[in-house]
């Protein structure tokens, strides 16, 4: 991952939304005594530094060019152009990393960013509206998506109150189809996923 | 030191039981159980467990390669929620 590039210099700060940046670590503070940076990457490839001329630290987005990077244990330490003592490396402790949006990676098929998934509308094979995608947590065994119900009007046509969050495994057995232009996943949920009819074992 | 082989791996008798009632029927349900201490045995695989976390049922789709762990390494009882508000290059994947 070591990777060479003294003289790329940083490119201008042309975009400012939000939507047009996309986090990718954390510097997590100083490395050695001259001038390089541990980052803590929140990122699914971290081997992105060793080809990324510049990256962009804090809500200023002050562009440093990398002149080198290369793993260390769970994190990366770079050497950025311009921060050549422990003090100057120290004062960018706890700043966000950030890249521009239009650099983040292609995805294979079936794999997907988490901004993107968040705020999906879920929908039964049915088509009945079931919720809409609030959260993603990545575990230990398989992920899960976290969908807040949509209320449901009961009997008498009185709206329920709102009912607890449904935590649904990002498998294939239930997530049928992810839709990212229609802003919709499809899903085909077992009984007791959404519904009480579940069995129950101390 | 390591259980005995003689007694074969420790899962809670009525978890054993609703996974086979389950086996023999061919339903697909989620089981719910409070016993993260129990072996994933393979009459698991392709079920849907929700193991609770101390908080709520946690379901866990079970896969071949889960078979030998424990119910409970599979469902946090803390959460890191991640220090990006907004887009990051982290990803999910539907397998």
């Amino acid at each position: 991952m070591k990777h060479q590039r003294p003289n790329s210099p940083p490119k201008p700060d042309t975009t400012t939304h939000a939507d047009d940046w996309a986090e990718v670590g954390v510097i997590a503070g100083a490395f050695g005594l001259h001038g390089e940076v541990k980052v803590q990457p929140e990122t699914a490839f971290p081997e992105r530094f060793a080809s990324t001329p510049t990256i962009y630290l804090g809500d200023e987005r002050t562009p440093y060019a990398i002149e080198q990077a290369r793993a260390h244990k769970q994190q990366i330490v770079l050497r950025l152009r311009d921060v050549t003592s422990i003090e100057a490396a120290e004062a960018l402790r706890g700043q966000r990393v950030w890249i521009p949006a239009s650099q983040l990676m292609p995805l294979p098929e079936g794999q997907f960013y988490l901004h993107d998934v968040i705020g999906l509308e879920v929908r039964h094979v049915d088509g009945r509206v079931l919720g809409t995608v609030r959260d993603i947590l990545l575990g230990t065994g398989n992920d899960l998506f976290v969908i807040q119900r949509v209320p449901v009007a009961g009997a008498d046509g009185v709206m329920a109150a709102q009912q607890d969050d449904v935590l649904l495994p990002a498998v294939k057995a239930f997530i049928t189809r992810v839709d990212l232009e229609a802003r919709v996943m499809i899903v085909d949920p077992i009984p007791g996923l959404f519904d009480e009819e579940y069995e129950e074992a101390r | 030191m390591s259980r005995s082989t003689k007694k074969g791996p420790y899962i809670h008798p009525s978890l054993l039981k609703k996974v086979q009632g389950m086996t023999r029927g061919g339903e697909k349900r989620m089981i719910k159980t409070w016993s993260r201490a129990s072996t994933i045995i393979p009459h698991m695989v392709g079920m849907t467990i929700g193991v609770h976390n101390g908080k709520q049922h946690v379901p866990i789709y079970i896969t071949e390669n889960m078979v030998g762990h424990k119910l409970g390494e599979f469902a946090p009882t803390r959460h890191f929620r991640g220090h990006a508000g907004g887009r990051s290059e982290r990803t999910t994947s539907v397998r």
